[in-house]
Parts: C-alpha cells; sequence; structure tokens
C-alpha cells in the first residue's frame, strides 16, 4: 500500500475495478489481498476523499466469498472458517425487513459480515445486508467513538439515510445475549 | 438510569472485558472448546429457494442445521425438512448419536406441529414455502415444552475433545409423519474441535 491517501485510493480503484473484470475464484483472490491489506488503510484519508467509493464499492467488493460471489451457505459460516455468529444485541442494525424471526449476523476475524435469514438464504439487500467492517467492532471502538463506530456506523447510518431507509433496530429483547438463530424454531 | 446500576453495568461490562480479554474467563463466559459439525458427503442445500429447486436431487428429506454462537456454550439442533406433502405432524421416535468419544440420546418421543398453510412466494411464520410439489419448513412447534429440540454443550458430549481434534459422528433418527410408517434415517457428521475464543458483543 502507499503511503498516503491519494495513492491507496488509486491502488483500491484499480484493485477493485481489475477484481470486478474477472469472475470466480480470481476476482475472490483479489478481495482475499485486501482484506489482509486492511490494517495498513488510512481510513481517515480515505473516507474524506471518496467516501461513496469506501462505502459502497470497496466495502462490498471486500465482503465477498473466496469464489467472488455473495453465495454464502450458511454452513459453511463457521468457527474452522473464521466465522461466528454474534448475539442478538450485536444483530440489530440488521433487522428493520426481518419478520418475527430475527435475521442472523455472522462476522468473520477477516471483517466479513454476513446476514442470513431464517430460511437459510443471504441477505443481500439494504437496509439488512451484512457490511464489511474496516475495524473490529469493541466495546471501545463501537461506543466510545473508535475506528468501528467512524468508519463502519455512521458511514453506514449516512448512507440508509442518503437512501431514504428508516433502520429499525431490534434484538431479542429477553435473549439479548443468543444468537438469533437459536430461537427461528421455538415459536413456544 | 440512577448511578448506582449504572456504576453496577460499568463495572459488570469492565470485569467482563477484563476476564476475557486474559483468559481466565475461558469456561466461564466463553466455551473453551467449540465444535463444527457438518454433514458428510454430497449434502443437500440449506437455503429454502435452492432446497425446493433442487428437491429431485437429494432423496434426503431431513437434514440438521448445527448452530453455536458466539461465547455460547450450547448449540441448537435444529431440523429441515423438504417434502412431497404438506403434513402437519412428525413424531421424532428416536435421535440417537454415535462415535469413538460416546454415544447417547439426543431426543425421543417428540411430537411438533408443523405449519398449517402454504406459501409460494415468501415464507411467514406458520407457513411451509411450497413450490414444484415441494414443501420446505425448518419451523416446528412443540405440543410439549419438554420436548423441543435439542440445545446441547457438546463439551459435555464429548468432554474428551481437544482443540484440532476432528473425529465422526453419527445420527440416526427413527420418525413418522401423521399415522404414516416409522422411517429410519442415519447420516455421518464430521466433529471438528476449535479452540474458542472471547467474541466482543459490540460488532454492530
Amino acid at each position: 500500500m502507499g503511503d498516503t491517501a491519494e495513492t491507496q485510493m488509486q491502488f483500491l480503484m484499480d484493485a477493485v475495478a481489475l477484481g470486478e473484470s474477472l469472475e470466480g475464484y480470481e476476482r475472490g483472490a483479489i478481495a482475499d489481498q485486501l482484506r489482509i491489506a486492511r490494517e495498513h488503510f488510512d481510513l481517515e484519508g480515505l473516507f474524506t476523499k471518496d467516501e461513496g467509493f469506501m462505502n459502497e464499492d470497496l466495502r462490498d467488493f471486500m465482503n465477498l466469498k473466496e469464489d467472488g460471489t455473495m453465495n454464502y451457505d450458511i454452513r459453511e459460516l463457521n468457527r474452522t472458517n473464521g466465522w461466528t455468529e454474534i448475539a442478538s444485541f450485536g444483530a440489530q442494525y440488521h433487522q428493520t425487513e426481518a419478520g418475527q424471526y430475527l435475521n442472523a449476523k455472522f462476522v468473520n476475524v477477516d471483517g466479513r459480515e454476513v446476514v442470513i435469514n431464517y430460511q437459510r438464504e443471504v441477505v443481500t439487500t439494504y437496509p439488512d445486508r451484512g457490511t464489511y467492517n474496516y475495524v473490529e467492532g469493541t466495546l471501545r471502538s463501537s461506543i466510545l467513538d473508535g475506528g468501528h463506530r467512524l468508519y463502519d456506523m455512521l458511514p453506514y447510518d449516512r448512507l440508509m439515510d442518503d437512501l431514504g431507509y428508516e433502520v429499525v433496530l431490534r434484538y431479542n429483547i429477553n435473549a439479548e445475549h443468543i444468537p438469533n438463530s437459536q430461537l427461528w424454531p421455538r415459536r413456544n | 438510569m440512577n448511578a448506582r446500576k449504572c456504576f453496577l453495568i460499568t463495572l459488570y461490562i469492565c470485569s467482563t472485558l477484563m476476564i476475557a480479554s486474559c483468559q481466565l474467563g475461558r469456561n466461564i463466559i466463553y466455551p473453551g472448546v467449540v465444535f463444527d459439525i457438518s454433514q458428510i458427503g454430497d449434502a443437500p442445500p440449506f437455503a429454502a429457494g435452492e432446497r425446493i429447486r433442487q428437491g429431485e436431487n437429494y432423496s434426503q428429506e431431513i437434514q440438521f442445521d448445527f448452530r453455536q454462537g458466539a461465547n455460547s456454550f450450547k448449540t441448537s439442533i435444529q431440523l429441515l425438512l423438504l417434502i412431497r406433502k404438506p403434513y402437519r405432524e412428525i413424531t421424532i421416535d428416536k435421535m440417537i448419536y454415535s462415535s469413538e468419544l460416546g454415544s447417547g440420546t439426543f431426543l425421543e418421543n417428540a411430537i411438533f406441529e408443523l405449519p398449517n398453510s402454504i406459501s409460494s412466494v415468501g415464507l411467514s411464520p406458520g407457513e411451509y414455502f411450497g413450490m414444484n410439489g415441494f414443501f420446505w419448513t425448518s419451523e416446528l412447534r412443540s405440543t410439549d415444552r419438554r420436548k423441543q429440540m435439542p440445545l446441547i454443550n457438546f463439551q459435555r458430549v464429548f468432554p474428551l475433545a481437544k482443540p484440532d481434534d476432528q473425529f465422526i459422528m453419527n445420527i440416526t433418527i427413527n420418525y413418522h409423519f401423521e399415522s404414516e410408517p416409522q422411517q429410519i434415517q442415519s447420516n455421518d457428521y464430521l466433529v471438528r474441535a476449535v479452540e474458542g475464543h472471547y467474541v466482543s458483543p459490540f460488532q454492530f
């Protein structure tokens, strides 16, 4: 990665353009390389230069599966592959269009985020879809004005405002520490 | 929120994070070993739409979905059905597991009500997703609160398993729909033990 935000931006735009011109695992491999490089991103400079690219094009591209698609299967989202389903409390931004059964949210140690509905299908549309995380969410980074809040949560809020979505935050209030998928088939 | 409650919540969060960060919380606030469980062989897809589209390609009508969330000690075992008739009831006569690390029964004599209507477009609670002569659901309403689908602490089922261990577990299920004859389905699953770690709940 280059030293300046301008150099980094050009590199990232070229990488995404190249990735979009490829298919399958070649596209997935480029997304993977960018994920490895994410810790070197000058996020403040990059977001200042072009928030639209950072918030949509790059975020979407970096969220791709190894095969270059978003065709994630819930069975692949396991610990062996770096995935974890987080508790209902952490999945509250992804429930606007969910019905009685809330969507399940999975995060990967490499920043990817996938939302699955109770039909075990990937949610690929806003406002509930999973969005790549440039910064891992922790108490400090999510609540106390850290990186996750600045570069993942607030840009998402602005995008939803621009697209005209009113995001409804929902979680299982009596089971906020339980993953949503564990409550899917239980109606009693 | 009064000051005392605020203080206690802050104390709880700080102590939890402190315990988690220095691994003292292993097996207290998060499991030391978690288990990935996947069916061996050519398993049908899980996603409702894809499963219905590929209905003819797989004879397997019952699938199991094993889900263990972050910092959760228990794995929920859920049943997914793709059937040719929109039955109203399924009885799990017996659901047993066996492996080199132990064997036992997960569930027996459990009766579940199935959805009572069919949708061909979307899916709402209480409905089958039905198309092309197939009916998909994962929704089971137990008639007995004590006999839900299992929620298992696999660290107790396989106490000898260590991170990076792999072994085969067989699950055999005897079941019947309504008054139809009993059927038996037996499948092998690869169980992979993985080192557990604390996952922040603030990953919004």
